[in-house]
């Protein structure tokens, strides 16, 4: 299984970090990218990893009203309400994106995330996008 | 791609029996015919039994995309190994089905450009290993134009094979050496034709040269070979007003060739290929310092028109358009070829 | 065609251009004027009063002019915009997200009784277009002629999609309403058309091949981008020199990409006109998406776009409150 987290740095990347630093355990199936704020994300992003048939794309940002940027992760919340029904009507399981609110203090939930994504993931059949059938960019 | 032999043979092909010419040949060709899926006529592989539409206008995309598909590879470089692995040309032998006369003139303009100083292997390879069967047009459609572009919408000579439609069946002519091959390998399909059939085509083929709706005269192209006179001609601020630049009229073209080429890598491995391009994009001329010497649609619209109709000429002696009438069908904003030609030499 | 109400409507139009040119109350005017075929129309730009002859109004006038008022198309003149009931929405969205000042347009408001669309003529009558001579309103049918017959066809069936739900009606935005009756005397022809709904009962990999199997004819044009009146960014993100997100190849998945972030970012703006949809020369059925997107929106947010000029995009504002189904 491989899933994609784009990390909100003010929060859920710390929050990864101390995930680690605390030595808990989370899947490996995880690769992280970092971003400025949760609301950085365009849904390209998220489009693009699922297309290249990644089984999970995982959002974490900031609780709401703890923003770095004030509100960037309200304004997150919204849009991907709005792309989760758009993959669904075009074939992917809504289950494949999953936005978590994680703080820099909570390395245990970053790991219970990762764990919750993947539990999720398990109990879908549906197959995600067919994997290398793009270009290699 | 075939030699011309000018000793040209007449036979009839029954309607009911192109299925099962195209069943028996399946087994040595590759074959394209018009299929109509959603709505569109386009050439596609045929597959045993498949269904097809010969009653068709003309295919929306043109068939120039058998011979320089929108994208291609060219090489693949594996880096473990340092080897570079050049793509397998295609070898196998083709026939596409059906092909209408503005679009076999448009092989002919393209095969100047990919024969030009250096050969391109692609696209050559494809062509010379393609038998075109033609069919001639009864019907012109009401965006076509191609008889002001000398192409005869009734006859053509440089397909292998020209079809007219005589109703229940087709008279079959043999214009090369392959193409009476094929005629006297298959005789199950191919009767002698007679006298009265003959003539019935002739009078069939010539009245396709009447009832076009849109056109221009030949004279009204001249104006054209003077660059100078026409480069700052108004037209072109006025067609950019309402062009949306998109790629419609250059990819639907059945001329338009131009490609850009891109590597990309993966893990291990590189890839070069080819893909269109369309001198109506921002991108296509823009360069990585940032100047684009076309930065405005009215640059790139006036590419477009020059190029088919100047500089094309000057440099191959033709111009870049058969009259296939797909731009003018669906530019979006009814930018029509004809109407630039006339408007330039009668407003 | 001939239609009385179309000819006295161009008629009034062309008076109203004039009066706009000859008193300077706006720089140009964008209408259109005859196409090269009979059932086409084109954009025009009116500079000039000897211009004004050329100006039509018919059924055929389905391009949605508010797309050149996109900063990319403008040149800081005042525009006069000659405008259909359904464009209105896109100005409105225009004129809210800041790409034109609404002091700088002067809106022209058209009766419209719905456009017909050329290929379902042709699909519905089984006449091709260059046989048809001569056309014919009454009430409800279209009479079709050629040489050798005549064939009626119910109007409604050739109109486009979007002239179905339409209600005719007289916007509060536009400075000026051509109409020959004040009476709005047009049935809405409240017939929905399904969109989305066939994919509804679909499970998700029949889905997944369904657009799939559509986006792999995209030719990448960009043709439904460049058309369309809420695609105003000044360099979109897939032209981008800066970062190449989608291959210049055509294939499948970066097509998917592609479309779904066109649609996306068009979402809450997008008006549902229909361009997109029909300049696409290889049929794809975009507005299932823009349709689906907008009842998301609207489920959401009750929000609809292209009503009211001082309404705040979803997208441009929160609420704490909002559902929050992530946790
Ligand atoms: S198809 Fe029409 S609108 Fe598109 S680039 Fe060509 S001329 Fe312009
Ligand atoms: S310019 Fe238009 S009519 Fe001429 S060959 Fe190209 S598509 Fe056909
Ligand atoms: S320059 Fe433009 S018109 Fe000429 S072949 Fe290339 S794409 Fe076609
Ligand atoms: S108009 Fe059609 S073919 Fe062109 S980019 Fe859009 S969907 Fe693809
Ligand atoms: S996305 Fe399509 S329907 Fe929506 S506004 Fe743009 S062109 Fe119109
Ligand atoms: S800064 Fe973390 S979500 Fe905005």
């Amino acid at each position: 299984m491989e899933i994609v987290a784009f990390c909100c740095q003010w929060c859920s990347y710390a929050g990864a970090d101390l995930a680690g630093t605390s030595r808990l355990k989370y899947p490996a199936n995880i690769r992280i990218i970092k971003i400025p704020c949760s609301s950085r994300i365009n849904p390209t992003f998220i489009l693009k990893a699922l297309s290249k048939g990644v089984d999970g794309v995982m959002v974490a940002g900031c609780h709401p009203g703890d923003c770095h940027y004030s509100n960037g992760n309200y304004f997150t919340r919204r849009r991907l309400t709005v792309l989760k029904r758009l993959i669904e009507f075009c074939g992917i399981n809504p289950e494949r994106l999953q936005l978590y609110w994680i703080s820099a203090a909570e390395g245990g939930k970053f790991a219970e995330s990762v764990k919750d994504i993947i539990s999720r993931l398990e109990k879908i059949q549906d197959k995600p996008f067919p994997k290398n059938s793009g270009s290699s960019l | 791609m075939s030699s011309n032999n000018p000793e040209t043979k007449y036979f009839l092909l029954k309607k009911s029996k192109v299925k099962d010419l195209l069943n028996t040949l399946y087994k040595e060709f590759e074959i394209f015919v018009p299929v109509e899926e959603e709505g569109m006529v386009n050439f596609k592989r045929y597959k045993l039994n498949n269904n097809f539409n010969m009653e068709f206008t003309n295919t929306l995309l043109p068939p120039k995309g058998l011979f320089l598909p929108q994208q291609e590879t060219l090489f693949t470089i594996n880096y473990k190994k340092e080897e570079l692995i050049e793509e397998n040309l295609e070898t196998s032998r083709r026939i596409i089905f059906g092909i209408r006369p503005c679009d076999s003139r448009s092989l002919t303009i393209l095969d100047e450009v990919f024969k030009e100083k250096s050969e391109d292997v692609y696209y050559l390879q494809k062509r010379n290993n393609t038998l075109l069967i033609g069919l001639g047009c009864s019907n012109p459609q009401i965006y076509c134009f191609c008889s002001s572009l000398e192409v005869d919408p009734g006859k053509d000579s440089s397909v292998d094979i020209f079809l007219t439609d005589l109703g229940e069946k087709y008279l079959v002519t043999a214009n090369t050496k392959e193409g009476q091959q094929l005629i006297k390998d298959l005789p199950v399909y191919f009767e002698k034709a007679g006298e009265e059939e003959i003539t019935r085509a002739l009078e069939i083929q010539s009245q396709a040269r009447e009832g076009f709706s849109v056109g221009f005269a030949k004279k009204d192209t001249e104006i054209f070979r003077d660059v100078e006179i026409i480069f700052e001609h108004p037209i072109w601020e006025e067609l950019a007003e309402t062009c949306l630049g998109c790629g419609i009229c250059t990819y639907l073209c059945s001329t338009c060739h131009c490609f850009d080429i891109a590597d990309e890598l993966a893990k291990n491995e590189g890839r070069r290929f080819r893909c269109w391009d369309s001198c109506q994009f921002f991108s296509f001329t823009n360069m990585t310092s940032g100047h684009n010497p076309r930065p405005n649609r009215k640059e790139r619209i006036r590419q477009r028109f020059l190029h088919k109709l100047s500089y094309f000429v000057s440099r191959y002696g033709s111009i870049a358009c058969v009259g296939c009438g797909r731009c003018l069908r669906n530019c979006p904003v009814d930018i029509d070829i004809t109407r630039v030609i006339g408007a330039i030499n009668h407003e | 065609m001939k239609n009385q109400t179309y000819i006295e409507l161009t008629d009034t139009l062309k008076q109203k251009i004039n009066q706009l040119l000859n008193e300077k109350v706006v720089d140009y005017v964008i209408g259109y004027e005859k196409g090269s075929l009979w059932f086409k129309t084109r954009p025009f730009m009116i500079r000039k009063q000897t211009e004004v002859e050329k100006v039509i109004w018919n059924r055929f006038c389905q391009f949605n002019l508010s797309t050149f008022l996109k900063p990319i198309s403008q040149r800081g003149e005042k525009i006069g915009i000659v405008a259909k009931k359904c464009d209105l929405k896109s100005i409105v969205e225009l004129i809210k997200n800041n790409q034109v000042k609404k002091e700088n347009l002067y809106i022209i408001q058209v009766a419209c009784d719905g456009v017909l669309n050329w290929q379902k003529l042709e699909n519905f009558s089984g006449i091709p277009v260059s046989k048809v001579i001569e056309i014919e309103e009454n009430a409800l049918n279209l009479v079709i002629k050629t040489s050798e017959s005549s064939i009626e066809v119910l109007k409604s069936d050739c109109l486009l999609d979007k002239c179905l739900v339409c209600d005719f009606q007289h916007s509060t935005y536009a400075d000026d309403f051509i109409s020959i009756s004040d009476e709005n005397n047009h049935e809405i022809r409240n017939q929905t058309i399904p969109y989305f709904e066939s994919l509804e009962d679909v499970d998700y990999e029949g889905r997944l091949e369904f657009w799939l199997k559509h986006f792999s004819r995209c030719l990448r044009c960009y043709a439904c981008r460049n058309v369309c009146p809420a695609c105003f960014c000044p360099t979109c993100m897939f032209d981008s020199q800066e970062g190449l997100w989608i291959s210049k190849e055509s294939k499948t998945p970066e097509n998917y990409v592609y479309h779904l972030t066109r649609a996306f970012h068009t979402a809450t703006l997008c008006v549902e006109c229909g361009e997109c949809e029909r300049v696409c020369p290889v049929n794809i059925p975009l507005m299932k998406l823009n349709k689906k997107l907008a009842k998301e929106v609207k489920d959401a947010f009750g929000y609809q776009a292209g009503l009211q000029v001082d309404e705040l995009s979803p997208f441009k504002t929160f609420c704490q409150e909002d559902t929050d189904e992530f946790k």
